[in-house]
């Protein structure tokens, strides 16, 4: 069983397009409950993939503004 | 696993905050089922318009009055017009917008305040997605609430009347207002007649495996008659991990003060387990930490 990634944030990120809590597309989000459980895994690579490219950006961040 | 619905649906499954949004096609029109909770209504009309692709939505319905559920029929109204059709035991708090009885200032919740059209009763009919659906009577977690069953595919639209695990927190019987565990058990054994090959519940994933739902909703009910401060303790828990959810983070030192802030908690703790505020408190946070509800965070109380 592949449970949603959904964690209740469901806010649109307007200049990414991916939702800003579980980072998918209103696409992937709408067909979520029509997909078998390989097209979920393939979102959840995605959205995987996605989370690892924004952390490391996020952590540039937090270091520059430690440094100051 | 995916479910094999008809065509003519689609379920947006959403999370907790937000319950579930079930939209039916008929040629151009739409028809939506409950509407998820207000801070996510931008989300919600933006998955709706993108399920319509070019149809029109001239029609949203309600299981029940309670914040998941409604909270996006505002935003829905404004964005495409659509006619707002609510369980008719609703018409009064709905018209008035009380408050209390909406649950929202005990939960301390908020919505988005609307105007219904039109009332729908129980063992009314409804046509949806070329299907004739049953309104049914579902008393228990909401006095008012109404089912929607299909009997010719046997597919059960159960609101938060049940749930693949279990089914929404049984208010009525907290607040006094009614007999809410005879109704909900009077409810479970009706909708346990119904041949019903899927459930589309109110929160979590659509769900085939009927039987095994039924039991285990049959068996916590059943703990809960025995117990009544395991339902106390239990509604107490949902009810701040919701608050937990909409809030996303709070400084630990706020967090007694959050829950002092919760009028349900506070009413539901002198009612039934009349524990000291402090241990409420640390009673609460260590159960939702324990299951991981909540986390630590840098001096902050984190929702997960």
């Amino acid at each position: 069983m592949i449970t949603s990634p959904c964690i209740n944030i469901c806010k649109m990120d307007a200049s990414s397009g991916l939702c800003q809590g579980c980072f998918r597309t209103i696409d992937e989000i709408t067909v979520w409950s029509r997909l078998d459980d390989a097209g979920r895994q393939h979102i959840l690579a995605d959205v995987a993939r996605r989370r690892g490219e924004q952390a490391p950006q996020e952590n540039n961040l937090r270091s520059n503004g430690n440094a100051k | 696993m995916s479910l094999d619905l008809p065509a003519s649906m689609l379920v947006l499954e959403r999370g907790w905050l937000s319950a579930n949004n079930i939209l039916f096609f008929d040629g151009d029109k739409a028809t939506l089922v409950d509407s998820g909770y207000v801070t996510h209504a931008e989300q919600t009309v933006e998955l709706v318009h993108n399920a319509l692709a070019g149809r029109q939505l001239n029609r949203l319905l309600n299981t029940h009055s309670h914040s998941d559920h409604i909270g996006g029929n505002a935003a829905l109204k404004e964005a495409f017009d659509c006619e707002i059709i609510v369980p008719a035991g609703l018409h009064a708090v709905i018209a008035e917008w009380d408050k209390d009885a909406l649950l929202l200032s005990p939960l301390g919740q908020q919505s988005a305040r609307f105007q219904h059209d039109r009332l729908i009763s129980a063992n009314d009919e409804v046509e949806m997605g070329g299907l004739n659906w049953q309104a049914l009577a579902v008393p228990g977690h909401d006095m008012e609430a109404l089912a929607y069953y299909n009997p010719e595919k046997r597919i059960l639209i159960s609101g938060d009347a049940l749930w693949e695990n279990g089914f929404g927190v049984i208010f009525p019987e907290l607040l006094g207002e009614a007999d809410g565990l005879t109704s909900t058990q009077e409810t479970l054994e009706m909708l346990s007649r119904l041949p019903i090959d899927m459930v589309i519940p109110g929160h979590g994933r659509p769900f085939s495996t009927v039987d095994a739902a039924f039991d285990r909703a049959f068996r916590r009910l059943s703990n809960f008659r025995n117990n009544i401060e395991q339902l106390a303790w239990h509604a107490i828990k949902v009810i701040v991990s919701f608050a937990m959810i909409e809030r996303q983070r709070l400084p630990q030192d706020d967090f007694p003060a959050f829950v002092f802030s919760l009028p349900f908690a506070m009413d539901v703790n002198a009612r039934f387990l009349n524990l000291s505020r402090e241990a409420l408190v640390s009673g609460v946070e260590r159960q939702l930490l324990l299951v991981n509800a909540l986390r630590r965070e840098n001096g902050f109380l984190v929702a997960a």
